[in-house]
Order: structure tokens, then C-alpha cells, then sequence
């Protein structure tokens, strides 16, 4: 039989496998519904009403004043659609939101229609020939599907935050490599950690040819200075960083940025990035909300809505503490992950959750690994103290209920899969 | 070399025993970390056939390959841990050649109560000049759950 150096799972059965696991959750009631009711503290999924947990929108702006009177003003200038193509003429509310998002970030700032297309635009125009990758295992799917149109860049990827390996890897790379681009997230969306960023910022004194691409879609807004997120709130002045934002998540509007460390760079990827060229553009009354949403950010009015979210954050953390759940990342971001055994347990969780009226998310492969299914939940600033105090001890009671069901179950020898 | 019975108190069977203690040790790993691939490869014939079924698909592999996938999907994520233990055993021997049935459990962590998956690895052990080797291992992943009652009753 021939030998096989290199193994390579086809495209056909990544797809087949999605496929399955989606439909497995879609079947199990978790995924794939739709919202009857949204207010922020509620949602209600299939008409029942549930304390929400699962949401994005950690700042909990989407319903203010600033962003709606925004996008109503837009529509009453511009109508619902600005139909023109933004390489010949753009709306010029696009001028708006990135003069007010490069004040927020410090840099010259390109607007794109999502935070997807914006690393699809970027990554192919900032990663040269002669020039290698390597990515975060974990980094967010969109820079790894970002990445497959930089097809003859050597790519490498490394085991989540292992900063060792990292430096490893720069090193064998170093020799043969113009640049050598990291490409990570800046708070990861399922675990809630962060990038190590202070490692980051050796390896980059230690590598001259490094250079860092960060998606922090969701370190936006809820931190750092005027929102501008975690990642440059630690590489705002170094011009070997590109940050990559949502507009969407706790901006609560609509699309993404890209916090470029020159104008040079801006206009590179606006000239030259595939989706900035022929994709279509965000509409008026998106862009007026995040216009709104932009100056909500660079107002006095925004450190009191991180401080109280914040305070939130470390609420949810106390009452897990209090109930001895250990989350998988320590709590200092609104993502939480609690691990499972097995999909079946999470599901079995979720759904008495559901029963006791909160609604959060079952997390399993392929989002995360096979081994570290969990139940995933989001702390937004609509969430009042006494919710999630109630959310986390439902949760206690749901996880030590269904391990106790499953302490209870036979073994191999009488029974393979009975239902929890 | 002993003699070729059925005899599971002889030195074949305990040598066996060994050999699939040792598959199940070489493949298992902590968080971070990865299989002994030198270990697995010592334990299988070098024209051994690995085959890997899954509701996907069926891969047809050799030890080589078989160390190739399980790097890349290491590399992209979809293991950061692996814990896997026989639960249960049926071995037959047909002289130089052992047909085995080993069911098995992978969990998150060993001491999760609840298993990730449950199945048999079938294994076909041939008797060659260093000894008991792997030449055929062969498992259903995700799409088959054994019961104890009907497989080995």
C-alpha cells in the first residue's frame, strides 16, 4: 500500500460533517430557530419567553436613542439603499463613520460591509509574495476561510495562545520569509479569553519580521478606550498591527473596520481588496446607526456603560464562584464557556435551562473541539443583577441534575445510549 | 515460540493483553499535548491497514496516514485532549492470527461521567518474527453505539 505523508480531509466531507453536527443541533431545538420577541433582557425563541444569555450585544446599545434617531435620520435622507456601487460612488455616511472611527481608534480606519469581508479584503492585500502565515488554531473561522485566498503563502498553524510555539514557528520561518504574519483573534468567541497579549508584544521586539493581524470583533466597544477594544488598547502605535472590528456585537450596528496603522495601508486595501471592490455596500440606515453608534462611543456617556457591564462581568463571575462552576477562561470578558462532558450533556443542560426559562447556547464540534463541548453564555448590559443570579443558579441546579441522571445510568453490559 | 492454542492463561494472550493496553496508551494524550506516534507506530505491522469509518466516509490508511490525520486534525483544533479506554475484550485466537474485538469509551477527561463516544475497535493481530503486530485495525466512529449485551454475551 502507498505510503500517505500528507493527509488532507476533503472539502466534501468538512461540508458533510458540518452538515451533520448542525443538523444534530437544529434536531435537538438548539440552533437555527427564530426569534418571535427581542428586547434585550428577554428573547423570545418559537413563543416562549426567556431571560436572554446568548446575545452579543454586550454594550446592549441597539435600542438608544443615538443609533436609532441616527438610522431613522438616514433613511429620511437616503432612502433604504444608496444604489450605487461604493468603488464609484459611496454614500457619505461613510465618510462620517470612519472620520469618527479613526478618532475612536487612534488610526486611519476603512469601513467594510462585515468584519468577514473586511479580512477578505485585507489579508489578501497585506500578506505579500515571499511572505508566510501562521494562525491561531482557534482564530475565528472567517480568517481561516480569509486566509484560503492567499493560497501560496506558506501557512502554519499553532495550538491556541501557545506563544512558545509561536516563537518556534517565527524562528524556522524567519530564513525564508519577507514577513511573517500571526493572525489571531483578539478575545476568542467561544472561549471568552484573550490573545496574550503581552507575549504578543515581546515576540514582536524579539521578530522584526513579524507582523500581527487581530480580530477583535468582540473586544469591540465593551473595552478599551473609546471601545476601540483589548487588542489596541496594547498596539495602537505600533505600525506592525492591523485590527480588525465589528460593527456589528456590541457596536450594535452594522459591518466592520478595519484600525490601519497607516493611510497608505487604508487606501492599499481599499484600492485593492476583492471585497471592497465588489461587494455590496453597508446600507443607509445601518451606516446612520453606526455613525450614531460611533459618536455614542467617542462621548462622555461611554465609560459608564463599560463600567457597568463591567460590573456585570464580575457579578456573573462572583455568583459562579458562589455556585463552584468553573468557567473555562477566567471571567474577565462577557464570553463564559462552561464545559461538559459530552454533547449529550450540554444539550440535556440547555434544555433544562429552557425549562426554567434562559435561554444560552450549547457549543459543539466544529465550533470547539470534540472534547470540550459547553454551554456557552454571553453577560450583556441588559442583564440585571437579579437575572443573573438566577441564570447561574439554574444553571448549578440543570448540570448537577443531569449528572446526577447520568451518575445513574447503566454500564456497557445492560444498556448503550439510554435517553437522559 | 509458545504454542498455538486458545489458552487465555497463556503467554500469547498475556502478550496480547499487553499489546492492547499499550494501543489504547499510545493513542490517549493530555490537554496540549499529542499521541506517542513512535509508540503506535511500533505497535503495527509496517503493512498494516488502518480503516476509519465515519458517517462521512471510510478512509483506507496506512500507519503513515493514519499519524497524518491525526496531526491535522490536532492542527485544526478538533482534539486538544484525548482519552480513550477498552471496556470491554473478546479475543479469538486461529493460530498465528488474533481476532479481537475491543470496546471502547473516549471521554473528555478521565474522570468525565459522561463518554464522548462509545464503539469496538477490530483489530486482526498476526504473529510475525518480533513478535504480536497490529496488521488490521478497523472502527465505526459516531455512528454506531455497542451494547455490551449483544456483543459479547
Amino acid at each position: 500500500m502507498a505510503r500517505i505523508e500528507h493527509f488532507r480531509i476533503s472539502h466534501t466531507r468538512a461540508v458533510e460533517g458540518t452538515y451533520r453536527h448542525v443538523t444534530e443541533l437544529s434536531e435537538a431545538g438548539l440552533v437555527l430557530q427564530t426569534g418571535s420577541s427581542a428586547n434585550g433582557r428577554y428573547v423570545g425563541v418559537d413563543g416562549k419567553r426567556y431571560l436572554s444569555f446568548g446575545s452579543c450585544s454586550y454594550m446592549s446599545l441597539e435600542a438608544r436613542p443615538e443609533l436609532r434617531d441616527a438610522a431613522h435620520a438616514a433613511i429620511d435622507r437616503w432612502g433604504t439603499q444608496f444604489h450605487f456601487s461604493r468603488v464609484y460612488v459611496q454614500c457619505p455616511l461613510y465618510e462620517e463613520l470612519e472620520s469618527c472611527l479613526a478618532e475612536m481608534t487612534g488610526r486611519p480606519t476603512l469601513v467594510a460591509a462585515s468584519t468577514s469581508l473586511a479580512h477578505m479584503a485585507a489579508l489578501p492585500v497585506l500578506i505579500e509574495d515571499g511572505d508566510s502565515v501562521v494562525i491561531d488554531q482557534f482564530a475565528h473561522a472567517s480568517l481561516h476561510t480569509a486566509l484560503k485566498l492567499v493560497p501560496a503563502a506558506p501557512l502554519e498553524i499553532v495550538r491556541h495562545n501557545r506563544m512558545d510555539l509561536l516563537d518556534a514557528a517565527l524562528t524556522r520561518l524567519a530564513p525564508t520569509s519577507k514577513q511573517i504574519w500571526y493572525v489571531a483573534d483578539g478575545l476568542y468567541s467561544m472561549l471568552g479569553d484573550f490573545a496574550d497579549f503581552e507575549a504578543l508584544k515581546q515576540l514582536l521586539d524579539a521578530h522584526p519580521k513579524l507582523r500581527l493581524y487581530i480580530d477583535d470583533a468582540h473586544g469591540t466597544s465593551w473595552t478599551g478606550a473609546h471601545g476601540r477594544g483589548a487588542a489596541l488598547e496594547h498596539f495602537a502605535s505600533d505600525p506592525r498591527v492591523v485590527v480588525a472590528l465589528s460593527l456589528n456585537k456590541a457596536f450594535s450596528a452594522a459591518g466592520g473596520a478595519l484600525a490601519m496603522p497607516s493611510e497608505t495601508m487604508k487606501m492599499r486595501v481599499r484600492r485593492a481588496g476583492s471585497t471592497m471592490l465588489f461587494s455590496g455596500p453597508i446600507q443607509p440606515p445601518m451606516l446612520g446607526a453606526a455613525v450614531g453608534s460611533a459618536r455614542l462611543h467617542l462621548s462622555e456617556a461611554l465609560p459608564s456603560l463599560q463600567s457597568e457591564l463591567a460590573a456585570k462581568i464580575a457579578h456573573a463571575a462572583r455568583a459562579l464562584e458562589r455556585h463552584g462552576l468553573v468557567v473555562g477562561a477566567p471571567a474577565r470578558s462577557p464570553i463564559f464557556q462552561l464545559h461538559c462532558d459530552s454533547s449529550r450533556m450540554t444539550y440535556a443542560i440547555v434544555n433544562r435551562l429552557r425549562d426554567l426559562g434562559h435561554y444560552c447556547c450549547a457549543v459543539t464540534f466544529p465550533a470547539v473541539p470534540v472534547n470540550r463541548p459547553g454551554i456557552r453564555f454571553t453577560v450583556c448590559r441588559h442583564n440585571q443583577a437579579e437575572d443573573i443570579d438566577s441564570f447561574v443558579a439554574a444553571l448549578a441546579e440543570a448540570r448537577s441534575q443531569v449528572r446526577t441522571k447520568l451518575g445513574r445510568r447503566p454500564s456497557i453490559d445492560t444498556d448503550a445510549n439510554p435517553p437522559l | 515460540m509458545s504454542a498455538l492454542t486458545n489458552d487465555e492463561s497463556g503467554a500469547d494472550f498475556v502478550q496480547l493483553d499487553h499489546l492492547i493496553r499499550e494501543f489504547y496508551r499510545v493513542i490517549c494524550f493530555e490537554e496540549g499535548g499529542a499521541p506517542d506516534f513512535e509508540g503506535l507506530t511500533a505497535l503495527f505491522s509496517q503493512d498494516a491497514r488502518i480503516t476509519r469509518i465515519t458517517p462521512e466516509g471510510v478512509d483506507h490508511l496506512d500507519v503513515n496516514g493514519f499519524s497524518a490525520m491525526v496531526r491535522e486534525l490536532l492542527e485544526l483544533g478538533a482534539f486538544t485532549s484525548f482519552y480513550e479506554h477498552e471496556l470491554k475484550r473478546s479475543a479469538h485466537r486461529y493460530g498465528r492470527v488474533f481476532h479481537i474485538a475491543s470496546a471502547y469509551e473516549t471521554k473528555a477527561a478521565p474522570d468525565a461521567l459522561d463518554y464522548l463516544e462509545r464503539g469496538v475497535n477490530s483489530l486482526q493481530v498476526l504473529l510475525g518474527p518480533d513478535g504480536w503486530r497490529i496488521v488490521s485495525l478497523c472502527w465505526d466512529s459516531g455512528s454506531f453505539e455497542p451494547d455490551g449485551r449483544i456483543l459479547f454475551n
